[in-house]
């Protein structure tokens, strides 16, 4: 079989479009007059044919790939309904992209041939016969080779693994409870060699520590020794009047932080009374025969407290009626600070002690260096530079 | 090799240590194998049970050939090596920078003749799934060896296997199952660049082109239809 290809046969006038010379396929050319048409109208009419060409391609080659197993069969005819199909087709076929989609047509054909010429190798067996004898021989359904597309085949594919296990003997492995461990490569650390130190022969023995300073109370234990003697005397108080201290809010959380310990201790009780308020009363600590079977049974609630309900507290309690005694060595660093703040003199430098809030223990000291430098000198007397040193 | 197997000093490992190192790798092979449905164990897994403690080079080596003499011997089991003549496409970029050794891995096989499987050691329960691998090998062997993907899922509806099939009553998810036998390396993958964008190929890998794999699914193939012939001449 021959087929020509095309040419465009191109006009002398430079804007003019070239108009396509087709051939036909036993090559006689057809009369040019008869094709020669105005430029504009023919145009659209044009690309409208060339995508119904394209698109009858298409189907032919979907037909192809659908009847492949028919194409290669000796007894079809189907071959020759799609080559004589693809032959009046391409009488069509006028520009490259046509020319494209016929190639593409007559190479899928050719695939499917050369697929089944292949088959040979196995004793001539095609693909189709070989779906066929399965179908056929462990096909559950009694269905013939005629009936729909659409009707659901199901192989037994039980049978054929049984038919063919030993053609493959694969091996299952062992199952335990314990599978194969992560087994991820260690990094290998780089080796470092070491002067094996000499040991020494004298051995010491380490001082012995006085431990007389760890028993001293810490401030919380002394408020709460002072709030419990207040309880056993008053027996029944009014939970703000206890914990306020009008002149400190910082020492009436430590009252707060002080009635907590000891109800949890189980050595005072709060109560809500009738008229709402909370009242806090002594009593003695459960035993631990007690908490350990369940009896005493501990409940909890949350006090909110801030500098806004210390100024409603200072309101709501009558001025002389706070039980707890301001405590006037709590906070020296504003007594130690107020004479720094107040002496307008030279250079004085005054230690000022960090206090931790209740434990009494001296986190740090830092001195604070009143005076003016030499550059602060034009800012005026009220201004002055702080340098600290820490110890 | 014999020289090794005789000596194993030159390690400078114990015999004790020598049987504990292959005990592990034995254990390990069993193991895996069962966990990863019968897909490769790749070398360099096996590699670094030996090395994470010992250092020799030849090590690793000395101790996979006496692993593979005991499950031969114990368990009657033969570890196969497989070596990809050429790595897919798919996989391509990272097995190229890989070295021969390291692209080598191991499957477990039964040496026991056929009838002797057959009877005592065939599983009934993943039987189907040694159905469903004859049934692709055979379809991909007579299409010459490789397959397009739209292809082999044209055959496979006729079966009643689709693409689309998450829940078959038998195997599940198709599309799944067909991935297990890339990754049991009875099947390799190919993408192969067209005008159309890229067509998906599937071709034999090592395990279908094995000698006797090969040469046994082709008698079957030829036995299945011949009955079918003999069958239909009597009809």
């Amino acid at each position: 079989m021959r087929r020509n290809v095309k040419k465009e046969k191109q006009t002398d006038k430079g804007d003019a479009a070239a108009e396509p010379v087709r051939a036909k396929v036993a090559g006689v050319a057809r009369d040019e007059s008869a094709d020669v048409e105005s430029n504009q109208p023919n145009q659209e009419e044009d690309v409208a044919d060339r995508r119904v060409l394209r698109s009858k391609y298409l189907a032919v080659m979907t037909k192809i790939n659908d009847a492949r197993d028919e194409i290669s069969n000796v007894d079809s005819n189907k071959f020759n309904i799609i080559i004589n199909e693809v032959d009046n087709l391409h009488q069509q076929v006028s520009k490259p992209r046509e020319q494209v989609a016929d190639a593409e047509a007559l190479l899928d054909l050719a695939n499917t041939l050369a697929t089944s010429v292949k088959s040979i190798s196995c004793e001539g067996i095609s693909l189709a016969d070989f779906v066929n004898c399965l179908i056929r021989e462990f096909g559950k359904s009694t269905r013939s080779l005629e009936t729909q597309e659409n009707e659901q085949i199901s192989i037994d594919w039980k049978e054929i693994g049984v038919a063919v296990s030993p053609f493959f003997r694969t091996c299952k492995g062992i199952c335990t409870m314990l599978g194969p461990m992560s087994n991820e490569l260690k990094q290998r650390k780089p080796m470092v060699t070491r002067k094996r130190a000499v040991r020494p022969t004298d051995t010491t023995r380490p001082d012995e520590v006085d431990e007389t300073g760890a028993e001293e109370k810490t401030d919380t234990d002394r408020n709460m020794a002072v709030m419990f003697e207040i309880l056993r005397r008053k027996r029944q108080v009014k939970l703000e009047s206890l914990i306020l201290n009008r002149s400190s809010f910082a020492q009436t959380v430590e009252n707060l932080f002080a009635l907590s310990f000891l109800v949890k201790d189980g050595r005072a009780k709060i109560v809500v009374n009738g008229s709402g308020s909370h009242i806090v009363s002594p009593k003695n600590a459960p035993a631990a025969s007690s908490i350990a079977s369940g009896e005493a049974a501990y409940s909890h609630f949350v006090f909110r407290f801030d500098f806004k309900d210390w100024k409603v507290m200072m309101n709501a309690v009558p001025v002389g009626d706070e039980l707890m005694p301001h405590r006037e060595d709590s906070h020296p660093t504003l007594s130690q600070a107020e004479p720094a703040a107040n002496s307008s003199g030279a250079s004085t430098t005054t230690p000022i002690r960090k206090l931790s809030r209740n434990r009494g223990l001296i986190l740090q000291e830092s001195i604070v260096d009143d005076s003016p430098e030499p550059d602060d000198a034009n800012k005026g007397p009220g201004i002055r530079r702080c340098r600290r040193k820490l110890n | 090799m014999s020289n090794l197997g005789d000596d194993f000093s030159q390690f400078d490992i114990s015999k004790e240590e020598k049987d504990k190192l292959v005990a592990e790798v034995v254990r390990y092979i069993l193991f895996k194998t069962h966990q990863n449905s019968g897909c490769p164990i790749k070398r360099e897994e096996l590699s670094q049970l030996v090395t994470k403690n010992y250092r020799h080079r030849s090590l690793p080596a000395y101790i996979i050939n006496e692993a593979k003499a005991k499950l031969s011997t114990i368990f009657g089991y033969e570890l196969r090596e497989l070596q990809r003549s050429r790595p897919s496409s798919t996989n391509h970029s990272r097995l190229s920078q890989q070295s021969g050794v390291d692209a080598k891995s191991y499957v477990v096989t039964s040496q026991l003749p056929a009838e002797v499987y057959k009877k005592y050691v065939e599983d009934v329960n993943t039987s189907h799934l040694t159905g469903f691998t004859f049934v692709v090998i055979s379809i991909v062997q007579l299409s010459g060896g490789k397959i397009a993907e739209d292809n082999l899922w044209h055959h496979l509806k006729r079966m009643g296997l689709h693409e689309t099939d998450e829940n078959h009553p038998v195997l599940g998810n198709v599309k799944q199952v067909l991935e297990t036998l890339v990754q049991q390396r009875y099947l390799q993958k190919d993408k192969v660049s067209g005008p159309e964008g890229t067509t998906l190929f599937y071709e034999l890998a090592e395990r279908a082109l094995d000698g006797t794999v090969s040469d046994r699914v082709k008698q079957y193939i030829s036995q299945i239809v011949k009955k079918d012939d003999a069958t239909v001449d009597i009809l």
